[in-house]
């Protein structure tokens, strides 16, 4: 039998802004574990929210074996890695001055302009499993994340566009900067040079043309020939300078999955080349995948295969070398596309600009964006930049040919 | 029960959950938990800003208030506050679940009705892969303000789900059925559901073709016009998108005319199901609220603090996805009421159009989306077989008056597993549904 604790702490602090103004301040530490016990091919857990509970908890997941949930696996073990990424949190204080000061700002410069954001935070999250083999892993990882939705004064929408930062390391100028290209672009609104085949990038961290991999690249469904692509390994679909990796370093996560394996660079797609779904350790043993490294689980659920890490290999240009000259459009905002059952897609773009050698140059209209996958990332893959789209944060840009056409 | 600071308004919400979860990945337990949770959030306000916290720790609750208070700045006046003033001050006898605590059904016995429905599943060589699963959350509430307010209410609500992926000569298709109600017998019929949606989901893996893309007569089912009144209207009527907002105030202001006059849609807090909220996160009483009336906007949504904004009256729309979040506004149940013509009216007046039966998701903002899943041809009045769409959307400010169809009986849907997102709170409970809506113009891909 081995006994295992999942620990998820957060530590956070965050300012919600309305109308141009901070409306609230919160605070937030909650604590929760789970208890793990590992047992003739079974897995029972049970879990408490708070400082204490640990002895009851161990009880009933011990009681939880009778529900004979399998885990023909061996719990990870005899690996100790302390990981803390990140300098310190705001305090509730520093926080409500920033954002004060930000807003300060971009009320002087951009008047027309109304300002509200859910929550502007900080804080450190903390995950740590340890089991009675050997595992003693612990990541403290301290995140900034400002999200402002902006508005025009004239418009009569919930909203116009955002802009946001996400990172471990904030800069007051660096922020304002790019806040400041995104309102100034916003305020010029252009046309869109022409429908049809054209350039179109979106930051790769938040595009819905990347959705499909999370979908069909699931190891279960990959495995049981439910996936458009299952059968498929090894064979070259894509564009050879397509590579879809697994980074959770990038993505803010801890350096070990829900299950302690850590996978930092596991390979989906290489070279176009398909190579692997991703696969939590009980699904990798069914189908004889290896483990992905990217389960992910509440604190008292079982670990399931999760795709929240995917990137794209960057290229050695940059956004303005990728361009080459010639017009592109940036899609800051599609919301509400997918892919249909056979890998079109389909997706509005309700805020896009009109880019220039790498900069925004104006306000695009509303768009329809049609493709296909293997024409996406075959064909009219145009690849990752080498450059961020923010310096503080990891975004880069992404770009495809796609159909353009004014909604 | 607590000692509220003097010069500031305060509530105090904790919330107590039971809540069950079995989960099937392909035939295979994945999960069967019974979680018990307690929290509570701390609100104060001095009447310039709020002050939150959020806790496990039910035994220092006190220590939170007074530490909050020290963060504001007491005022006199605080109880002349228009906010404040807006804030409840009923002592609500405790709402109970009328009907059967889904607690006192035994895990064994929700797992076997679940199990029952595998031989279905099993049965379709064409389904290469599948989820189950049973969910349920019973939820104690209690809310005490310094004012004197304080509701405890008790509601509960539980539901299945299948996902399914077809698969059969290199083409794929993934479809769900699901069933969910505020009580375990009420998902009794769940056997009828899942085998019409396995046979309609082969039909479509066999047949359906591409959609060519353009604007289309398009007929929303009560799910799809659910999702539609949801995204594309519901979200506008949340009153804090219009705070300090003079642009939006007057384009969205009471009486516009949206569209015809055989419109109406409503929320509903008071509608059984998973929209269901006696009592929202500030104590105030469930209501009814008329959105649109005749096709004109008739009301909005709100919390005590918007409603104060606006010099209207709280709608008992304050909603948190849990105790580690502040209540906004957010709606509940929301619906189409019933139109003018019956269903089979509705559909023969369409010459070539699509009918859009299930959805995956759905968005709104000036522009809403609904991405289908089922969707159909109508051809001459008929559905003329299965379509494949990617997504179809419309401006919200046009689409309204492109409706020329409603038909006359109203069904209403409840969910588990998924629910409504808004800023960083997801996801909460809602229902929608619907008669059936006939929309021209829609823009389909």
């Amino acid at each position: 039998m081995t006994k295992e604790t999942y620990t998820l702490i957060k530590d956070e602090v965050s300012v919600k802004v309305s109308a141009s103004a901070p409306e609230s301040l919160r605070n937030k530490r909650i604590k929760r574990t789970g208890v793990r016990i590992y047992k003739d091919g079974c897995l029972g857990i049970s879990g408490y929210l708070g400082e204490e509970g640990e002895e009851a908890a161990t009880k009933r997941a011990e009681a939880a074996l009778a529900y004979k949930i399998a885990y023909p696996c061996q719990p990870s073990g005899n690996l100790v890695r302390n990981v803390t990424v990140g300098g310190k949190p705001f305090t509730p204080g520093e926080l409500d001055a920033e954002v004060a000061a930000i807003l300060a700002s971009l009320r002087k410069d951009f008047p027309q302009f109304a300002l509200t954001s859910p929550s502007v935070k900080t804080g450190t999250y903390t995950e740590a499993l340890k089991n009675d083999a050997g595992l003693d892993l612990f990541s403290a990882i301290t995140m900034h994340e400002f999200v402002f939705l902006y508005k025009q004064d004239t418009s009569a929408s919930i909203m116009d566009g955002w802009f946001a930062y996400g990172g471990h390391e904030y800069d007051r100028k660096t922020f304002l900067d790019y806040a400041g290209q995104i309102l100034a672009a916003h305020q010029r609104v252009v046309p869109l040079p022409k429908e049809g085949k054209l350039p179109v990038f979106f930051d790769d961290c938040d595009c819905p043309g990347k959705s499909i991999f999370g979908r069909e690249l699931g190891g279960m469904n990959f495995g049981s020939g439910g996936s458009l692509f299952s059968g498929k390994t090894g064979q070259k679909l894509f564009n050879e300078n397509f590579t879809l990796f697994s980074s959770r370093a990038e993505a803010y996560l801890p350096f070990f999955d829900a299950e302690g394996v850590c996978a930092e660079g596991f390979k989906y797609i290489e070279n176009g080349v398909l190579r692997a779904p991703f696969a939590d350790k009980k699904t990798a043993a069914k189908f004889g995948f290896t483990p992905s490294g990217t389960a992910d689980a509440v604190y008292d659920g079982t670990p399931a295969a999760d795709n929240g890490a995917m990137r794209i290999k960057s290229q050695a240009k940059t956004v303005k070398e990728m361009q080459g000259g010639e017009p592109a459009i940036f899609v800051s905002m599609a919301s509400g596309g997918d892919f249909n059952s056979e890998g079109g897609f389909g997706t509005p773009a309700q805020v896009a600009f009109l880019m220039q050698d790498g900069k925004l140059v104006g306000r695009l209209p509303e768009l329809q964006l049609t493709s296909h996958v293997y024409d996406m990332y075959g064909k009219d893959f145009l690849g990752v930049s080498s450059d961020n789209i923010m310096p503080l944060s990891n975004s880069r840009w992404l770009g495809f040919m796609l159909n353009v056409r004014k909604m | 029960m607590f000692n509220f600071p003097e010069g500031l308004y305060s509530d105090v919400r904790i919330e107590k959950v039971r809540a069950t979860l079995v989960q099937y990945l392909k035939g295979e337990l994945r999960e069967m938990r019974e979680r018990d949770t307690a929290g509570a959030f701390i609100r104060v306000y001095d009447g310039k800003r709020w002050y939150y916290s959020s806790t496990t720790s039910l035994d220092k609750i006190q220590e939170e208030l007074e530490r909050l208070a020290k963060l504001a700045s007491p005022s006199k006046n605080i109880a002349e506050d228009k906010v404040v003033k807006n804030m409840t001050t009923v002592k609500g006898k405790p709402h109970g679940f009328a009907g059967k605590d889904l607690r006192t059904v035994p895990l064994a016995e929700k797992n076997a009705y679940l199990s029952s429905f595998f031989p279905a599943v099993t049965s379709e060589k064409a389904i290469t892969m599948w989820s189950a699963s049973y969910s349920d959350t019973f939820t104690h509430r209690e809310l005490y303000n310094s004012k004197g307010g304080q509701s405890v209410c008790e509601q509960q609500l539980c539901g299945m789900r299948i996902g399914m992926t077809f698969a059969e000569s290199g083409h794929t298709f993934t479809e769900g059925a699901m069933k969910a109600g505020g009580e375990f017998s009420e998902l009794g019929d769940f056997k009828g559901i899942l085998e019409s949606r396995i046979c309609q989901s082969l039909e479509f893996l066999r047949n359906s073709t591409r959609v060519q893309p353009g604007k289309y007569t398009v007929v929303l089912s009560p799910l799809a016009a659910g999702v539609f009144a949801h995204e594309s209207f519901g979200h506008k009527s949340e009153a804090d998108f219009m705070l300090g907002d003079e642009a939006m105030l007057k384009e969205w202001h009471i009486g516009r005319q949206l569209g015809p006059d055989f419109l109406h849609i409503s929320d509903d807090g008071a509608q059984a199901g998973s929209g269901f909220t006696p009592f929202d996160d500030e104590g105030t009483p469930a209501k009814k609220t008329t959105l649109i009336k005749n096709g004109k906007l008739a009301g909005r949504l709100h919390s005590a603090v918007t409603a104060a904004a606006l010099g209207e009256e709280a709608t008992g729309n304050a909603r948190a996805i849990s105790f580690e979040f502040e209540p906004i506004v957010r709606m509940t149940t929301t619906h189409f009421e019933p139109g003018n013509m019956s269903k089979e009216e509705l559909f023969a007046g369409v010459k070539d159009g699509l009918f859009i039966d299930t959805i995956k998701h759905g968005s709104g903002m000036s522009t809403f989306t609904i991405a289908p899943s089922l969707a159909y041809f109508i051809k001459d009045g008929k559905v003329a077989g299965p379509a494949q769409v990617s997504v179809i959307s419309g401006s919200v400010f046009d689409t309204f008056g492109h409706i020329d169809a409603i038909s006359d009986k109203v069904e209403l849907l409840s969910f588990v597993g998924g629910g409504c997102g808004k800023m960083e709170q997801h996801p909460l409970p809602v229902g929608f549904g619907g008669p059936y809506v006939r929309v021209r113009e829609m823009s389909v891909l």
